[in-house]
């Protein structure tokens, strides 16, 4: 994960410098109570005469300085802190529609794109968005508080059930920006990362309309796979089709190929696909797959599935 | 080695482990917070050392997801409520009586019941082992985590139940701090001139008394949603996650400050000391700590900056968190003037002193980083956090409590701690409590979230962890040291003597250990410095030494306190109904019956009546009618609500069918519980009369209490039952 | 419309108002007569401010379209307004007013802090309630005794805390007490107008005036209906608690002094 300190949007690049101004205030204030301190201990050891030395208890003028500085500092700090939020979470049109709804689960994010021309597009884990286009986001939850935080790209967001909340979401250049989730929500909490891919406009489009579509019909190993994936019942969690909202208890797999990562973390290859069917527990423990007993050839087959779903 | 062979102040007695467990002598029940503390401190120690263990390199497999999660929560709650909580209440029950030179505490048996409260409190957290699993939402619990459909074995049940008894605790703890402080003074103590580590510890009472509510109204809140289905916290049928947010935090962040300001009190005694100078600026260093206390309660909110909560609302929180700043500065410059121009010895104590100037003053600093909201929209819930509040509690509290143990271990055991273990205890501390939290702020600038049980390996990441590993190595063995030094010098160390550093508070004019009954003369007080004005000969003017007078405790003082918390306690139960009424709630007003709760309303008022005759009459006779008629009309209204209450289950308003019964129920619920509390106490009080003759303060104490219970009535008949009509 | 502009052109000079303040001015000159006591700028200061809050800018954007601005007003009417008028009385003064025995008899009853809490804390309460507040709204007569008791009441509350006659005061303890509680109650309030959802004070949720001061509050400050019904119950809770603030640590300080009084005699 790349620090927020190398920022990729307007937003965050204003939080940078707000951070820079406030570490240089930090130091000097630092370093005049260090000065102060390693003064009286060089200066002021005890003597060998045992002599008390002055009962000096106090002086009104100093106390008076060390207040008002401080609060004048405070002061800036408080006109710049009101500057960058205004900034940051600039006011949206209320009657706007989000471009872009993300809902935190246990333990992944689902990603949806109800303002998009082409629609419905439902992903999860990997995020896309075109470059240069600031993107309303509304974060929810599905279950426990979680946070969204893409540190390159926006200030993070508690998703809460209940509870919308809504940020800008925007990348200055191409790229893959990493995320994480950043309130603690659960046993693996430490495993709900993501990644905001962002793309200039054509070819996030292109994304769009592919992820809207229906995936093409399985054949062959995939076919057996698919019939394997009804049986099996796997679709009570899991959607294999962008119209089906309804079952959203695991992510979406509709182009689950198309993807780069497996559970925003690890390679999406046959061999960590058919790892997460035998083995649910062995990647990320605590999630909410049964092991289904499956045979080698079922694997197989549904490991080819998955991987027919570009 | 068992107690016995300790040099500590034991009265003669059968056998001395009867005597400690039954004792009610306030040196010795602080000692046994003392060594609770410090056995939770190891607990807790080994618990923070497996966290490091598991983050020492990236994807580490030592400990499983959830044995995590039970360790951080467990280590974070350990080192607060059964570790930090206890060990400062242990000092002022050591030393508030001694430095006001009283005799004990005003309520020495409150204080014997506190102490087994926080021990009970303390086995039943760690009995969540045993259990079934231990609690794994986090020292802060948030909801929905927290339910019981998140977490469903009984940990946060046990964890629930266990603060509700440690913070009980605290609290009688904190009403005795009060009214000893107020009523037991010595002659010419005034409030101005009382040792500064006693007036902090004041006003961290009173800072108890109105926290500890929040907490417990949120535990109970917690409580009958996990286990009886309530839904305060279930936003699926109308209740709010976010209330939790805010009541713990209101409990919260003035708890921050109660755990560092009686540190801020043993600083504000020792630096002058060991400088051999006045504190500087006394007035503006108490003045600052009331400033404190007051806006703690008005900073909770960036706790959860992180939450849409509006921008007019974050900028005032924003502007009350970084105003805090200014009165915590105002300290710091006045102790580092208090060295200026003194005579500095470097004994362990003040070493440790000093450095709590720097550690806390970054802690200070990185704590004004997130009163910047924006930069809270970054760090927060990132190991920035963590390294944050470790330099306020560790650097902060933990340094101010190792230096005082160094200062007053003499007093306690009559023993010097060695001054060479010291230095290592010293520098390991230093350098391993450096090494172990500054590298977390890095980690939390670079992105690492707080509460992960392993991280990717990312440019970095290992190498930072695997040095706060090592850290936190040198800082397990520097504690270790101060255990050793603790062991070896209460046998071997050099005797102390009265007053070993020439100190001038009162606690140093009586032997150490300091006799049962603490003085035989306390020595006339007429500055801050009374042991100072006697060895330089100046005490013309000054009251004249006398020998302890027994002087009242004021029971009624006590009790007034007692309702304040109660009534913060009712106030939060209240907010919250009205909260959701006015998000939507609908009360079920069919179900409500205003004529008959009118009726019983009128019954409560009837006992209000008769509970003052009781308390103003001066004769036995009729005072125990009056209470009987008192508890007569309190058990009618008892009957009256319970059949109200079967009424509500026939129409099956129930508390799980709801939110208007969760919130219902749990208002009147708590109402009718402290009524049948009243009741029983009326009870006592009549048998009490029987064998002891007219107990008249007594009968004041209950009757101020059931005159608040009766009030409370009357705010929740207005709200609840007229309320739904509005 | 500018806010300058608005500054300058909405001033609202309801003669009753002003013709009032002036009484009270003359009425305290001549009874403070014949030297001007050091309490002066304090009372003229308060008289000065309530001229203001009623005929002000403030005024106007309360009546229509700020709910934030009517919470100023009140806000100026109970808790700031009271205590500088008191606090601007001379003692003399007040001693003169009690040699009438039925002043006497008011003042005894109304200066019990048991008396003046409830009279300074409920009525501040009750009148932020929805129905009442949208009914003084909508009829002028109420909105006048809803200004003119939030004053009245005000100085009831303050009178023990700031009043002339400083011997009567209440002890140190039980003065925290007092504004303590206040403070919590307020803040209630506050709190209860921060978390109200909009449209509890339809006003203000939708004005129907499409004039300038409207756009100008919109896009000029950049405040939502939302966002002003949030600042108006900030501003009950913050700049409230901090009057009763102000007045703990003058209490506190005041008490630290007599102590350092009575510890040198």
């Amino acid at each position: 994960m790349t620090p927020w300190l190398t920022p990729h949007s307007p937003q965050v690049q204003a939080i940078a410098t707000l951070f820079t101004q406030f570490l240089v205030v930090a130091a000097v204030v630092f370093l005049s109570v260090c000065g102060l301190i390693t003064y009286c201990v060089v200066r002021y050891r005890a003597r060998q005469s045992g002599e008390e030395p002055p009962q000096h208890a106090g002086s009104r003028g100093l106390e008076v300085t060390w207040t008002v500085i401080p609060l004048l500092i405070v002061l800036v700090l408080f006109v710049l802190t009101l500057r960058t939020m205004a900034f940051v979470d600039a006011p949206q049109n209320p009657a706007r529609d989000p471009d872009l709804v993300i809902t935190g689960h246990q333990w992944w994010w689902e990603a949806r794109y109800p303002g998009a021309p082409v629609t419905p597009a439902i992903t999860a884990n990997e995020i896309h968005i075109p470059v240069g286009r600031r993107l309303l986001a509304r974060i929810e939850s599905a279950d426990v508080i979680h946070d969204f935080w893409a540190p390159q790209l926006a200030r993070k967001i508690d998703a809460i059930p209940g509870r919308p909340s809504y940020i800008w979401l925007q990348a200055d250049a191409p790229g893959t920006y990493e995320g994480t989730c950043s309130e603690f929500c659960g046993m693996q909490h430490a495993g709900m990362h993501f990644r905001v891919i962002a793309e200039p406009e054509p070819a996030f489009m292109a994304w769009l309309e592919h992820q809207a579509a229906p995936p093409s019909p399985p054949t062959g190993l995939a076919a057996e796979g698919a019939s394997l994936f009804i049986e099996r019942k796997c679709g009570d969690c899991h959607a294999v089709s962008p119209a089906d909202t309804r079952s959203l208890i695991g992510p979406p797999l509709t182009h689950v190929a198309g993807r780069k990562l497996l559970s925003g973390d690890r390679p999406l290859t046959a061999q960590n696909l058919a790892l997460w069917i035998t083995s649910p527990q062995a990647i990320k423990p605590g999630n909410r797959m049964p092991n289904q007993q499956l045979s080698a050839a079922e694997v197989q087959a549904l490991t080819a599935y998955m991987e027919a779903l570009p | 080695m068992s107690e016995a062979a300790l040099p500590l102040p034991a009265a003669e007695s059968r056998s001395a482990a009867l005597d400690w467990l039954s004792t009610i002598d306030h040196k010795q029940i602080g000692i046994l917070y003392m060594l609770l503390a410090l056995f939770f401190f190891l607990v807790g120690g080994v618990e923070a050392m497996l966290m490091r263990a598991q983050l020492a390199l990236p994807n580490l497999k030592f400990l499983a997801p959830e044995a995590y999660d039970q360790t951080f929560t467990m280590h974070g709650t350990t080192m607060i409520f059964l570790v930090v909580t206890p060990v400062l209440i242990g000092f002022s029950t050591y030393l508030v009586p001694l430095m006001i030179g009283a005799r004990d505490l005003a309520f020495p048996r409150l204080n014997a019941l506190g102490f087994w409260l926080q021990l009970a409190g303390s086995v039943l957290l760690y009995v969540s082992f045993a259990a079934g699993g231990a609690p794994d939402a986090g020292w802060f619990s948030y909801a929905p985590l927290s339910e019981k459909p998140y977490s469903a074995h009984a940990g946060l049940d046990y964890w629930a139940l266990a603060l509700l008894l440690l913070g009980t605790s605290t609290t009688l703890a904190a009403i005795n701090f009060i009214v000893t402080i107020a009523a037991l003074r010595a002659p010419g103590l005034t409030i101005r001139r009382l040792p500064l580590f006693v007036w902090m510890t004041l006003v961290n009472s009173g800072l108890i008394v109105f926290a500890m509510p929040a907490l417990n109204a949120a535990l109970v809140m917690l409580l009958m949603d996990r286990r009886l289905h309530a839904h305060f916290f279930d936003a699926a049928q109308g209740g709010a996650p976010l209330l939790w947010q805010h009541y713990f935090w209101i409990f919260g962040h003035p708890e921050v400050y109660i755990l560092v300001l009686p540190g801020f009190g043993m600083i504000s005694e020792i630096i002058p000391v060991f400088s051999r100078k006045p504190i500087f600026g006394y007035d503006f260093v108490a003045a600052s700590t009331l400033a404190i206390a007051f806006l703690s309660y008005g900073v909770w909110v960036h706790h959860m900056f992180a939450v849409a909560l509006g921008k007019v609302f974050l900028s005032v929180f924003a502007a009350s968190s970084m105003l805090i700043a200014v009165p915590t500065g105002v300290k710091i410059f006045n102790w580092a003037a208090t060295m200026v121009g003194g005579s500095i010895r470097f004994t362990t104590a003040m070493l440790f002193a000093i450095a709590f100037l720097l550690e806390f003053t970054i802690g200070g600093l990185s704590g004004v980083a997130f009163a910047i909201v924006p930069i809270d929209w970054q760090l927060t819930d990132t190991y920035f956090v963590v390294a944050h509040f470790h330099y306020v509690l560790f650097g902060g509290t933990a340094f101010a409590l190792f230096a005082g143990a160094y200062y007053w271990f003499p007093k306690m055991s009559g023993r010097m701690l060695n001054e060479t273990i010291g230095k290592w205890n010293f520098w390991m501390v230093v350098i391993g409590f450096n090494l172990t939290f500054f590298v977390q702020h890095i980690l939390g600038l670079l992105g690492m979230p707080r509460r992960v049980y392993t991280y990717p390996n990312l440019p970095w990441w290992g190498a930072l962890n695997a040095i706060s590993t090592f850290g936190a190595v040198i800082l397990g063995m520097g504690s270790l040291i101060f255990l050793v030094n603790l062991a070896s010098s209460l046998i071997f160390g050099a005797k102390a003597g009265n007053d070993p550093w020439d100190a001038w508070t009162l606690e140093w004019a009586t032997a150490s250990p300091p006799p049962p009954e603490n003085f035989e003369n306390v020595p006339g007080v007429n500055s801050r410095r009374p042991l100072w004005d006697l060895k330089a000969g100046r005490t013309a003017g000054a009251p004249a030494a006398r020998p302890w007078a027994a002087r009242k405790p004021e029971p009624l003082f006590g009790m007034k306190l007692f309702v304040l918390s109660e009534a913060v306690f009712f106030f939060l139960l209240i907010v919250a109904y009205i909260y959701f009424r006015t998000t939507g709630m609908a009360a079920a007003r069919s179900s409500l019956h205003l004529g008959e709760s009118a009726t019983l309303t009128a019954c409560l008022v009837a006992s209000s009546f008769t509970m003052w005759r009781a308390s103003a009459s001066g004769d036995l006779k009729r005072a125990r009618l009056w209470i009987v008629a008192t508890m007569t009309l309190g058990l009618i209204f008892l009957l009256g609500q319970g059949a109200e209450y079967w009424r509500l289950f026939q129409q099956k308003v129930t508390i799980s069918q709801s939110l208007f019964g969760t919130t219902f129920f749990t208002l009147t619920g708590f109402h009718g519980l402290h009524l049948l509390v009243g009741i029983a106490a009326l009870a006592v009080l009549l048998a009490l009369t029987r064998l002891r003759g007219h107990q008249p303060i007594a009968v004041k104490v209950v009757g101020l209490y059931w005159q608040f219970i009766d009030l409370v009535w009357l705010v929740i008949f207005s709200i609840v039952y007229l309320g739904a009509w509005v | 419309m500018t806010t300058w502009d608005l500054l300058i052109s909405a001033w609202d000079w309801e003669p009753s108002v002003v013709v009032g303040c002036l009484a009270l001015a003359i009425a305290w000159l001549i009874l403070a007569r014949p030297r001007l006591p050091r309490h002066t700028p304090l009372f003229f200061g308060g008289t000065l401010l309530l001229l203001l809050d009623l005929v002000s800018p403030i005024d106007v954007l309360a009546g229509k379209y700020l709910f934030s601005a009517h919470v100023v007003q009140h806000f100026l009417l109970a808790f700031l307004i009271p205590p500088l008028l008191l606090l601007g009385t001379p003692r003399a003064l007040a001693k003169r007013a009690l040699r009438y025995r039925a002043v006497t008899a008011i003042e005894r009853i109304l200066a019990k802090p048991a008396v003046a809490w409830p009279i300074g804390v409920v009525p501040m309460i009750a009148w932020h309630l929805p129905p009442l507040f949208n009914a003084a709204l909508a009829s002028e007569p109420l909105h006048i005794f809803q200004h003119l008791s939030f004053l009245v009441t005000g100085v009831i509350f303050w009178w023990p805390i700031a009043g002339p006659l400083t011997e009567r005061r209440p002890s140190a303890l039980g003065s925290i007490v007092y504004l303590f509680s206040a403070c919590t109650a307020c803040s209630i309030l506050g709190a209860a107008l921060t978390f109200t959802p909009l449209g509890a004070y339809p006003a203000y949720a939708n004005i129907m005036d499409r004039s300038e001061i409207v756009r100008l509050i919109h896009t000029g400050w950049g405040l939502d209906p939302k966002s002003d019904q949030q600042l108006g119950g900030m501003l009950m809770w913050v700049p409230g608690c901090l009057v009763y603030l102000t007045a703990i640590l003058a209490t506190v300080a005041r008490w630290y002094a007599a102590e350092r009084l009575e510890a040198s005699q």
